[in-house]
């Protein structure tokens, strides 16, 4: 299954920036980050942080990576941001239980597309309900569904990231899903592609 | 991915999330972040990577002069070291009380033990009364961990608090050269850095074959000789 977002293949053009054994040059490294971004930004939003949130965390997260540069292995970034991206999105989250602030309202797509408005605003419910749905599913559970379903990895990829067996990732698939299942059961009137299907 | 796929809603849903993308101007805010980042990493980084090579020597120059120690007969000016009054606190291996005659012959007929020997060998019911035990190895090596540990944590000040404590309550000798580096990185750091050249000036001067010789150079200014 492959990933249409050029920062989702594991082996993509952009080299890491530690792949070899000089530094990477400013503009290898820029370009490093605005390849990993997308997917940095999508576990981010998959592990419940609204807009504004997965943007500080995401540039935190980058600013880890460029700290540890040195110490990043070259075959393991992809696990290393996506360690570090999970660690940010749950001090983030203490952080704003902390504070007792409300999560974010939906609406504010962060960037333009081609789309009617009307499809935004069914993609932006739709994006909320997910989140709604995805933060009831047990953590394990819910990273496994967000690199298969949102980030389309194999299992072996999933494997590599959560650093566990393939089979484990393949039953935490399941009951992620079976998990998922029952739950759109139970909010299918909130379906937001209702009217338009 | 195969498994028990999810209906055409559950699709539907992670469709919509795998669209989103995010800003550019997230993006680029990032990238700025991350650069800053990185550039200023590089800054502290320097000089960290500089102290890393010092623990190293540092660390080699403890193990060398311990097996040296260990190694040495009585009879060399080492042994000044092993007459020190037993410690409670680090008991020495090679503790002149069981056989202390000849350990005061020594200490008598060694030269470079001179200041140990206005110490009497101190009995164990005297112990609390004895004057300051002359520094250990440990004591030496541990004075010079902590100005390093300061020095790292960029409290110059603290490190150079900890290396007058190496010089003039410890009277360390066995690390002196490490000391004496350690000083004038402190020096330099701390804003001293006519300091730092004077004291490598004079390191170079007394040390010419020194394995340190070359990091006391580096203190010099480019455009004075050594």
């Amino acid at each position: 299954m492959a990933a249409q977002d050029p920062s989702l293949s594991l082996t993509e053009s952009h080299p890491p920036p530690s792949s070899g054994a000089a530094q990477p040059s400013d503009d290898d490294f820029n370009a490093w980050v605005r390849a990993q971004y997308g997917f940095v930004w999508r576990v981010l939003r998959g592990m419940g942080l609204g807009h504004a949130d997965a943007e500080d965390a995401a540039q935190q997260v980058f600013v880890v990576a460029a700290r540890k540069l040195e110490q990043i292995d070259a075959a393991r970034e992809r696990s290393f941001l996506y360690g570090v991206a999970l660690r940010v999105a749950h001090n983030t989250k203490r952080g704003l239980r902390r504070q007792r602030r409300a999560p974010e309202e939906p609406g504010d797509e962060p960037s333009p597309d081609s789309d009617a408005p009307d499809r935004k605003a069914e993609r932006a419910q739709a994006r909320q309900l997910l989140q709604e749905l995805l933060e009831q599913v047990p953590e394990k559970l819910r990273r496994v569904l967000i690199l298969a379903e949102i980030e389309q990895m194999e299992a072996p990829q999933i494997a590599a990231l959560e650093n566990v067996p393939v089979g484990t990732v393949a039953s935490r698939l399941r009951l992620g899903r079976a998990r998922l299942r029952e739950l759109l059961e139970a909010a299918r009137h909130r379906n937001p592609f209702a009217e338009s299907s | 991915m195969s498994g028990d796929a999810l209906d055409d809603l559950a699709a539907k849903l992670f469709d919509a999330a795998r669209r989103e993308q995010p800003p550019h101007a997230a993006i680029e805010r990032a990238v700025a972040a991350a650069a800053e980042a990185r550039r200023t990493h590089a800054m502290v980084a320097m000089p960290d990577r500089r102290l890393r090579k010092w623990s190293i020597g540092l660390a080699l120059a403890a193990s060398a002069a311990l097996a040296w120690w260990r190694l040495s007969p009585r009879s060399e000016p080492a042994v000044a070291i092993v007459a020190e009054p037993p410690s409670a606190e680090s008991p020495k291996p090679h503790a002149p009380e069981a056989e202390p005659a000849p350990s005061t012959q020594q200490r008598a007929s060694a030269p470079s033990a001179a200041p140990f020997t206005t110490r009497a060998p101190a009995p164990r019911s005297a112990a609390p009364a004895a004057p300051p035990a002359p520094a250990t190895l440990g004591d030496e090596l541990e004075a010079l961990k902590r100005a390093e540990t300061a020095l790292r944590g960029g409290d110059a000040g603290g490190a150079l608090a900890a290396l007058d404590r190496y010089d003039r309550v410890l009277k360390g000798t066995k690390l002196r050269a490490e000391a004496a580096l350690l000083r004038m990185d402190a020096l330099k750091r701390s804003g001293h850095a006519e300091q730092a050249a004077e004291l490598a000036q004079r390191f170079v001067k007394e040390n010419p074959g020194s394995p340190l010789v070359d990091r006391a150079r580096s203190f010099l200014p480019p455009a004075a000789p050594p």
